[in-house]
């Protein structure tokens, strides 16, 4: 199929184009020269007066995996919050607005524009779940980062300091299980869970029962990470999320891998739980300056801020003992779970509101990180989804970076002490739309190492999404409500060459590609590993390694990314 | 008096979706308007007359509309949604959600219905002469502010099954025979009468209300505190013959213990301890 969208205002980052009005070409699922494609038979696209963009990408949603159903099973309440509709042909029926079905999780990031969305966090053994999930996402192509910090091999590889060993053990299980990057979660603190503890872990104590500590399993992973040239970095929830005084916690996590490599080494998520300070809840502040000042400075970190909304969401993350002290405030539903030899994971339903001083606060600091980040490649927009809020709310993200007039609306009305502690109300900056681009779409795709997504230059993916914005009669900080309207239905989004949604509707449903990655060379060490892993696996583990590796065929449409480890 | 009497045209394969079915939305129409209401089989659209042979007629009010159903329904869901006066009467078994949010009016089942009868009714009276599957006078799962039946009366002369009554708010469950685990669980209000026994954790989690169980009440949570024994208890007008033994609880939703569980039959396992704390 032949589509030529016309005449737009196009926003390209990667390419630098900043709302130049161009045509966009598209033959066979790759954007290609305007001169390729037969324009008599092409379908025509007119989008004189909207903006064109890339397709959005998301590198840090919970949208697959046995923890979301989980999260389904216990949240009966929220399946009466949302309902889509079945229309046939079109699109399958779906519930739930914090943990919604797999059909609507595709259809919503499609009608919002985003094309790509990242699983952060899977254990190795239950990623057959959590691929099966994926593939029945429709539209949206995906891909998973396992959770390898507390896996006990990688542990045991980080005791004997053997890089090149645990390099081979992830190239071995990246490919195993298809996953993507290496993910951790708290380093170490799911191992202590086990036997009762974890809640509160810094980065030097000890982990048994290896007596590693997580700045030792943090910089073994990064040296790793570079050993394998994997095309993310290493995607790290630091230690004592969630705690007063925490941002301390969080740039010494940074510091510690500062020597490695050069560019960027390692990508802190959900950022805004990570930087509070303060010592006890009551003297919460905001930790954001410092944070936004080392990052500033230095060019090897990279974050997103996980913003929270106000409103209902269900927290789900590997970090079972903080999610245990989370049900301690709450005293609602709890949830948690032990992975065996690899994770653990918990589940607690929370209402952040305005009023409290707590959230109050996290709300403020989620953007104070993205406005006092200078650089828009460095800072990621996220809400975390479900842990900080739905995803169907980065429009009101959007219009928050966008527009000072939006923020104060919502400040407000916000706890008054909170206000006084923020140093949000004193932001003056404002995103350009061109920045929203970066921080959206460009940025998690280069950081993601996804080279066809988050562009429009010649031989991209064509996905691509087109709002009703007038860059040139729009005034984002004066009209943000028509950013949120157009951000929550785009006009039009194309993935892999077809068009998805139109006029803010559904109107195709297809199945998007799953991204892995597959490391070439070290095959010598690759097998000494095998051996090494095939002997320990009937210890530790209640299943076979056969049933544990995930062949290509069991997924819907597999793509390797091909990488070549070095040394 | 008018009837519309209803006859399956065959016997039906998938569940049916039949809100259409009540008088309510029979009223005032005539006899092809009434053929030509939508009803879904298996979600394709349908009408009721490709399903049902329909005769009769019908009053121009919801109060004059008398609806016979003569022949085995059980696959048909929601008849009678909503309705709000009337009568219907099943020969035969009925489906799920029979009087789903009812507000008055009568149904009359002559054998047997499956799960959530009566769910969220708050008026009218059901009787069954067989058995009730599971959720019977409950709310949906899950639902905000949640209320299962508000008032009405349900009476099932069979058997009844699990979370009878589940976090009911007003009205009278009686069943002539036994029920499931968990009758009257998150109760919070009204009465629920079984005459036979229940399988046990009676009155789970209630915060009102009482629960009458005349038969093997199974076993009685421990969060129950014994408060009396009354020689005789009044139901709906009908003096029951005890001595009933009256719990208070459940102190694990609520120390004040509003809910009453009151049992014929202390289980022998409790009788020494509970003789003790009597005497």
């Amino acid at each position: 199929m032949e589509i030529l969208v016309r005449n737009g205002f196009v926003y390209d980052p990667i390419n630098n184009v900043n709302g130049d009005v161009l045509d966009i070409a598209i033959k066979n699922g790759k954007i290609v020269d305007s001169s390729e494609i037969n324009i008599s038979k092409a379908k025509v696209i007119d989008a004189s007066g909207k903006t064109v963009m890339p397709g959005g990408v998301d590198i840090h949603s919970h949208i697959a995996g046995p923890k979301l159903n989980t999260g389904r099973l216990m949240r009966p309440e929220d399946h009466y919050v949302s309902f889509m509709k079945f229309i046939p042909g079109v699109r399958r029926s779906g519930t739930g607005k914090t943990t919604p079905s797999t059909g609507i999780i595709g259809y919503k990031y499609a009608r919002m524009g985003w094309t790509t969305v990242i699983e952060p966090a899977t254990p190795p053994l239950e990623t057959r779940h959590t691929h099966e999930e994926l593939d029945d996402i429709p539209i949206i192509d995906k891909a998973c980062f396992p959770l390898l910090d507390t896996n006990w091999f990688v542990m045991k590889y980080v005791s004997e300091k053997d890089y090149g060993k645990c390099a081979a053990y992830i190239a071995w299980i990246l490919e195993a299980i298809k996953g993507y990057a290496i993910k951790i979660v708290d380093p170490g603190c799911a191992e202590l869970w086990s036997y009762g503890r974890g809640y509160n872990i810094n980065i030097d104590d000890q982990i048994p029962p290896y007596n590693v500590t997580p700045r030792e399993i943090v910089r073994t992973l990064c040296k790793v990470n570079k050993i394998l040239n994997l095309p993310h970095t290493i995607h790290i929830h630091c230690n004592r999320l969630g705690i007063p005084g925490n941002y301390e916690t969080t740039l010494e996590t940074m510091k510690s891998v500062a020597d490695i490599g050069d560019g960027v080494n390692m990508h802190v998520t959900h950022c805004q739980f990570n930087a509070y300070a303060g010592e006890s809840w009551p003297t919460l502040e905001s930790g954001s300056e410092s944070i936004a000042k080392y990052v500033n400075k230095r060019g090897h970190v990279t974050l997103d801020i996980g913003q929270i909304i106000f409103g209902g969401a269900t927290t789900m993350t590997a970090d079972a003992s903080f999610e245990f002290a989370l049900y301690h405030m709450y005293r609602g539903k709890w949830s948690s779970k032990d992975v065996e030899a690899e994770s653990a994971s918990g589940i607690v339903p929370v209402k952040y509101k305005k009023k409290s001083l707590v959230n109050a606060l996290q709300w403020c600091i989620g953007l104070e990180l993205a406005l006092l980040i200078e650089d828009p490649w460095k800072v990621l927009l996220t809400t975390d989804h479900p842990n900080g809020g739905p995803f169907t709310r980065y429009p009101w993200v959007i219009s928050w970076v966008m527009s000072r007039k939006a923020r104060e609306e919502v400040l407000k009305n916000i706890n008054k002490k909170a206000y006084r502690r923020a140093i949000l109300p004193s932001i003056e900056r404002e995103y350009s739309l061109y920045d929203v681009v970066v921080m959206t779409r460009a940025a998690p795709a280069k950081l993601a190492g996804l080279r066809s997504k988050g562009h429009l230059g010649v031989g991209a993916d064509a996905d691509v999404a087109i709002y009703n914005i007038n860059p040139r009669e729009i005034n984002p900080s004066r009209d943000y409500d028509k950013i949120i309207k157009a951000f929550r239905h785009a006009y039009c989004t194309i993935k892999n060459g077809e068009i998805v949604v139109l006029n803010g509707e559904v109107v195709k449903t297809i199945y998007g590609k799953t991204f892995y990655v597959k490391v070439e060379g070290m095959d010598e060490l690759k097998n000494k590993v095998k051996s090494e892993v095939m002997d320990r696996f009937k210890e530790w583990y209640s299943v076979d390694v056969r049933s544990y590796e995930i062949a290509d065929y069991e997924l819907r449409n597999p793509y390797p990314v091909m990488v070549k480890a070095s040394g | 008096m008018v009837e519309i009497v209803l006859t399956p045209k065959e016997v039906f394969k998938v569940l049916i979706d039949a809100e259409a079915i009540s008088p309510d939305k029979f009223a005032g129409k005539t006899i092809d308007q009434i053929r030509s209401l939508r009803v879904y089989e298996g979600g394709r659209k349908r009408t009721l007359n490709d399903l049902f042979n329909v005769e009769g007629d019908v009053g121009a009010s919801p109060q004059e509309v008398n609806i016979i159903i003569n022949g085995d329904v059980g696959k048909v869901s929601r008849i009678g949604e909503l309705m709000t006066a009337g009568r219907i009467v099943i020969n035969g078994n009925a489906g799920h959600y029979l009087g789903f949010r009812m507000k008055g009016g009568s149904i009359e089942v002559k054998g047997n219905v499956r799960m959530w009868l009566g769910a969220e009714m708050s008026g009218g009276q059901i009787e069954i002469h067989g058995s009730a599957q599971d959720y019977v006078g409950a709310c949906l799962i899950g639902k905000r502010g949640k209320k299962g039946m508000k008032g009405g009366t349900i009476i099932i002369h069979g058997n009844a099954g699990s979370e009878l009554g589940f976090s009911m708010g007003g009205g009278t469950i009686i069943v002539d025979g036994s029920a499931g685990a968990l009758p009257g669980v998150e109760m919070i209000g009204g009465t629920i009468l079984i005459k036979g026994g229940c399988i046990g954790k009676a009155g789970a989690r209630m915060t009102g209300g009482r629960v009458v169980i005349c038969g093997d009440p199974g076993d009685i949570l421990p969060s129950f505190y014994i408060d009396e024994v009354r020689p005789n208890i009044k139901i709906a007008g009908v003096t029951y013959q005890g001595p009933f033994y009256t719990f208070i609880g459940d102190v694990l939703a609520d120390v004040k213990c509003f809910g009453r569980l009151m049992v014929r039959n202390i289980p022998s396992s409790q009788q020494i301890y509970i003789n003790k704390i009597l005497s």
